[in-house]
């Protein structure tokens, strides 16, 4: 209550301000809860009455064929999607899972490292190698890293020779697989800022206390630091599964079977397949086999988007409400900074 | 008492680095050994090659032949690419001028709530909804035939029937719309605002300030360093935004929202890998640019 | 029983990340000490002396540029602290979050992999060496102690494990007044009953002289002097000691000598005696006198007028400290007072007792050297 003055509360104008002030702020929740409401009560609505206007809140005959058809595009439509879709629900968990797996360990140890076991001239260096990424525009690499998902470490289409042999140097070819889309993530500068911000606020003292007591610098972090760390470690989970699962210019770039394609790519094949121009008409989608215009006619049309829509929303959405209590005290305890 | 039946122990001279043990140094290399070579060859190392790349014809298979500057001349003359900056300028500035400075003021106007409902809202606020998700969800609310947008413009407002997301003039605007209406609080800006005493705002009440004189003289100016750090990432990022473009447009209608991007990823499509990476480089060193430019003008709020 | 020994320890600061600066600081300048097995030593001096730095070396938590440490004449200058057998307690007690008392003292033997029992029996050893209620608060987490409560759990983790060197930085400088007393005397309890060479670090001058057998007062990285409290008292090595040392402190007036006269503040003309009068030189110099070195003249005429601003009475006995000001010079005299309220005092000084010091800089020209009682 700084901004508003402590006394006068009963003047009109003041309570008209107060009024208008949270107005404004449940306004923004709203809108920002708007989308959940809307995208779940299209998603059982029928066909016919989801493309009518004007819109209605809430469907006169639910009914959960959307649901049903969404999952069952691939056997119908085999043109628009090739793949059931829980095919490709499970490909994002296991690229989400694979990139925390790998960056949280990597990132944070480096953090760690760098807050607490790297002293000396060495330390400043390291921490701008570290970090300099983030002020640079990353599109640059986009080519570069999809051509060095070809022929690791290698930009090229051949490897070249060992110099004095005719021997190709060993490569690596990680194209089209999971690991072109966790590889690459390994490391992520941002959490790397997070986390060291936070072991930074950690005292020296406990850590050599530990030192003291004996035992190696990775057993002082894993029985002493760890525990201490759950906010942060939570905090990271939380953006990294939130920023693994929405994946999509990456995985466009490296993915091309679709067995492997995560859920973003599926959205993007269908929305292609409804929304060409920006408009969905039941008899003009764009490129319609005689399938697509089949699976409109059985109900599936916006209504069938909104199911996917949940379903890309759903995980990130249950892994807030899970770890809430911990995100909400890391945010505190570190201020973000 | 001492014993001291032990003779002199040499050990040799010390290392450089004399803070630790050598074993126990190397040993703390380890920690860091795998996120070096993460961030080598995939952060800095592709970075540099990118340039290299560009004087190339950057294939997937056959032969690497040197173009020199090659392809930067065939992307000067193309007409798409001036086309594709102009979009990008032209977004990026709209972004940035009709939504960035919302959840500033949204974070201050919320530090007013009593904290329980503060609490609440900032769960509210907060719970995720994925950009992916939330295209779908607009491209819904657009839509030409049905919309809700269409319902109010034709049926509410009495306006013409509205192109929205088809309109070659409108549809950058309409694609930042979206960020203006569902406005929340910056994180970073309640952090900030959270370490400003009261007695401040009580101390400028006394003086007779008034609620915005107030936002002017305490909260901001506390703010700004975070401010004008985030500035200068969302700049960088806005610029180089794909996604939701790609999701709501793919671009259209003919090119009106075609950024550098996403005209890149049609090269990269094509088969036009040189060009890409040329593409690439263009639009990094125009954010490269506008980066300097920035922190010339904002010397005194960085700490990097 | 563990001798420690350092010889030329040389230690450099890096900048932090961040900071303006680029070069690196000298924290430790050639540092040479010797501590006898069983004593306890203090490291007095101003913060940023590098006292703290000092005991991290000694520790095995840093190492050194240059230099040597041993231990009972075995070099360990690289050798990591749990080698060294050293414990140590921390100013801000650095007890290990979210575990229990009990938690935080057997942390050693989990990580050194002892037997259960002999975890439990030095658990148990120690608990009655704290005192009663101890084992309730081992019991307790640690998040939920008060700051004397916590710092007792750090004593007692670092005797749990039978140390060859007890290391303490500033132990209770975060503890409020009362509990700093009685901390301090529970410690030197301790201290006594062990037998263990003790290094105890402290900015506060009073603590470094209930602690230590020997004192070592540092300044800049180097050690000004080292020895017992009646060699920095009686002998100090520069004016810096001497000031640090005594409290209140040491009182400086200029002064001059010319002949065998000594003039004090351009009033008092004393005689010097025949050994003052060949040591000293000519010319001017400086006076120090400790509060006890002075007495009360009765007429005014025959001392040095002291303008009192302060009387701090001694309950103890018929005397007081009086604080104030001799020709606007800084001095505090104990005195035998009956009467308090006395705006100014005639002062006499004992010069028997005198310490003098050069007119300019720290250099000391002579000092009395501890007085023989009886």
């Amino acid at each position: 209550m700084s901004l508003f003055p402590a006394v006068g509360r009963k003047d009109f104008r003041l309570r008209v301000s107060w009024f208008a002030l949270q107005a404004f702020l449940w306004f923004g929740v709203f809108m920002h809860l708007v989308p959940f409401y809307i995208m779940m009560v299209t998603s059982i609505t029928p066909a016919n009455e989801a493309m009518s206007m004007p819109p209605k809140l809430w469907p006169s005959h639910p009914t959960l064929a959307a649901w049903n058809l969404v999952f069952r595009i691939s056997d119908v439509a085999k043109s628009v999607l090739s793949q059931p879709l829980s095919r490709y629900f499970l490909n994002s968990l296991i690229m989400t899972f694979g990139t925390m797996f790998l960056s949280i360990p990597v990132t944070s140890l480096a953090a760690y490292a760098s807050s607490k076991l790297i002293k000396g001239r060495v330390a400043k260096p390291l921490f701008i190698f570290f970090v300099g990424t983030l002020m640079l525009p990353g599109i640059v690499s986009l080519i570069p890293s999809f051509l060095l998902t070809r022929n690791f470490p290698f930009p090229l289409p051949v490897a070249p020779n060992i110099p004095g042999t005719d021997i190709p140097f060993p490569t690596l070819r990680i194209w089209n697989t999971y690991w072109a889309v966790i590889l690459p993530a390994g490391f992520s500068a941002g959490n790397f800022l997070l986390f060291k911000g936070y072991f930074d606020s950690i005292p020296d003292s406990i850590i050599n206390a530990a030192r003291v007591d004996g035992g190696s610098e990775f057993n002082i972090f894993r029985r002493i630091i760890l525990p201490m760390s759950i906010p942060v470690y939570a905090v990271v989970a939380y953006f990294e599964f939130g920023g693994a699962w929405e994946s999509y210019l990456w995985p466009l770039v490296v993915i091309q079977d679709s067995k492997i394609a995560p859920l973003t790519l599926a959205i993007r094949r269908i929305s292609d397949a409804f929304v060409a121009t920006g408009t969905t008409n039941p008899q003009s989608a764009l490129g319609a086999s005689a399938q697509m215009a089949d699976l409109i006619a059985q109900g599936l049309s916006w209504n069938g988007l909104m199911v996917l829509g949940l379903l890309q929303a759903l995980p990130v959405f249950i892994f807030f409400i899970i770890a809430r209590e911990y995100l909400l005290k890391g945010v505190k305890i570190q201020g973000l900074k | 008492m001492t014993v001291s039946t032990d003779s002199m122990v040499q050990t040799s001279p010390a290392p450089p680095l004399a803070d630790v043990s050598p074993r126990r140094r190397w040993t703390n290399w380890l920690f860091v050994l795998p996120a070096i070579l993460f961030q080598f060859f995939w952060g800095w190392y592709p970075m540099v090659v990118a340039i290299f790349l560009s004087l190339t014809n950057a294939p997937i298979r056959g032969q690497v032949t040197f173009r020199g500057f090659e392809n930067y001349l065939r992307l000067s003359a193309d007409p798409l690419v001036p086309m594709a900056f102009r979009v990008t300028l032209l977004y990026g500035f709209l972004s940035i001028a009709l939504t960035f400075f919302i959840p500033i003021l949204v974070a201050i106007l919320l530090m007013e709530m009593p904290p329980k409902t503060m609490r609440i809202m900032m769960i509210l606020w907060y719970l995720p909804l994925s950009g992916i998700a939330s295209t779908l969800f607009w491209q819904y609310l657009y839509n030409e035939q049905f919309g809700i947008f269409q319902w109010i413009a034709t049926a509410v407002l009495g306006l013409p029937r509205q192109a929205f997301l088809s309109s070659e003039r409108w549809v950058l605007f309409w694609l930042i719309v979206p960020g203006i209406l569902m406005y929340g609080p910056g994180l970073y800006y309640i952090a900030g605002l959270q370490s400003i005493p009261k007695s401040y705002y009580e101390a400028a009440e006394i003086e007779g300030a008034g609620f915005w004189r107030k936002i002017w003289t305490i909260s901001l100016p506390r703010l700004r360093p975070i401010i004008s750090m985030t500035l200068l990432f969302s700049i960088i990022g806005t610029l180089q935004e794909f996604t939701w473009i790609d999701l709501m447009t793919r671009g259209g209608p003919n090119g009106a929202s075609r950024t550098v991007v996403m005209y890149m990823f049609t090269l990269l499509d094509n088969g036009r890998y040189g060009d890409a990476t040329a593409l690439a480089v263009m639009l990094f060193a125009l954010i490269m640019f506008l980066v300097l430019i920035y922190r010339a003008t904002f010397k005194s709020d960085l700490d990097v | 029983m563990t001798s420690v020994r350092l010889e030329n320890v040389v230690k450099y600061y890096y900048p932090a990340l961040g900071s303006a600066e680029t070069k690196p600081t000298l924290g430790l300048n050639h540092v040479t000490l010797e501590i006898q097995d069983g004593e306890t030593v203090s490291i007095v001096g101003p913060s940023g002396c590098g006292k703290s730095t000092l005991l991290k070396v000694i520790a095995g938590l840093e190492f050194p540029e240059e230099g040597r440490v041993f231990f009972n004449n075995m070099e360990v200058t690289y050798v990591s602290p749990q080698e060294r057998g050293v414990g140590m307690v921390f100013q801000d007690y650095a007890l290990y979050p979210g575990k229990q008392g009990s938690q935080n003292m057997s942390y050693f033997f989990e990580v050194h992999r002892r037997t259960e029992e002999e975890k439990q029996q030095r658990l148990r050893e120690t608990a009655e060496l704290m005192g009663i209620g101890f084992e309730v608060l081992m019991e307790r987490e640690v998040d939920t102690l008060s700051g004397g409560e916590k710092q007792r759990v750090g004593i007692a983790r670092c005797i749990v494990r039978d140390p060859t060197v007890f290391l303490m930085d500033e132990p209770i400088s975060n503890l409020d007044a009362k509990l700093r007393e009685r901390t301090r005397t529970e410690i030197k309890r301790l201290l006594k009953k062990f037998q263990i060479t003790t290094i105890y670090v402290t900015h506060d001058q009073q603590e470094a002289i209930f602690m230590g057998d020997r004192i070592a007062v540092m300044r800049a990285g180097r050690i000004e002097q080292f020895g017992t409290f009646d060699d920095l008292y009686y002998s100090p090595a520069n004016l810096f000691v001497a000031s640090l040392i005594g409290t209140p402190p040491i009182s400086i007036l200029p002064a001059e000598v010319s002949g065998n006269t000594l003039q004090i503040a351009g009033t008092l003309s004393l005689t010097l005696p025949p050994t003052l009068a060949e040591k000293l030189p000519q010319g001017r110099l400086r006076l120090g006198l400790r509060p006890e070195a002075w007495s009360v003249q009765p007429e005014a005429g025959q001392g040095l007028t002291l303008r009192v601003t302060r009387i701090e009475r001694l309950f103890t006995e018929r005397a007081a400290f009086v604080y104030g000001q001799i020709a606007a010079n800084t001095i505090s005299a104990l005195i035998p007072l009956d009467f308090p309220e006395v705006k100014q005092v005639s002062l006499q000084p004992d010069l028997e007792r005198a310490y003098f010091f050069a007119a300019e800089g720290e250099t000391v020209l002579h000092t009395p050297g501890i007085p023989e009682l009886f």
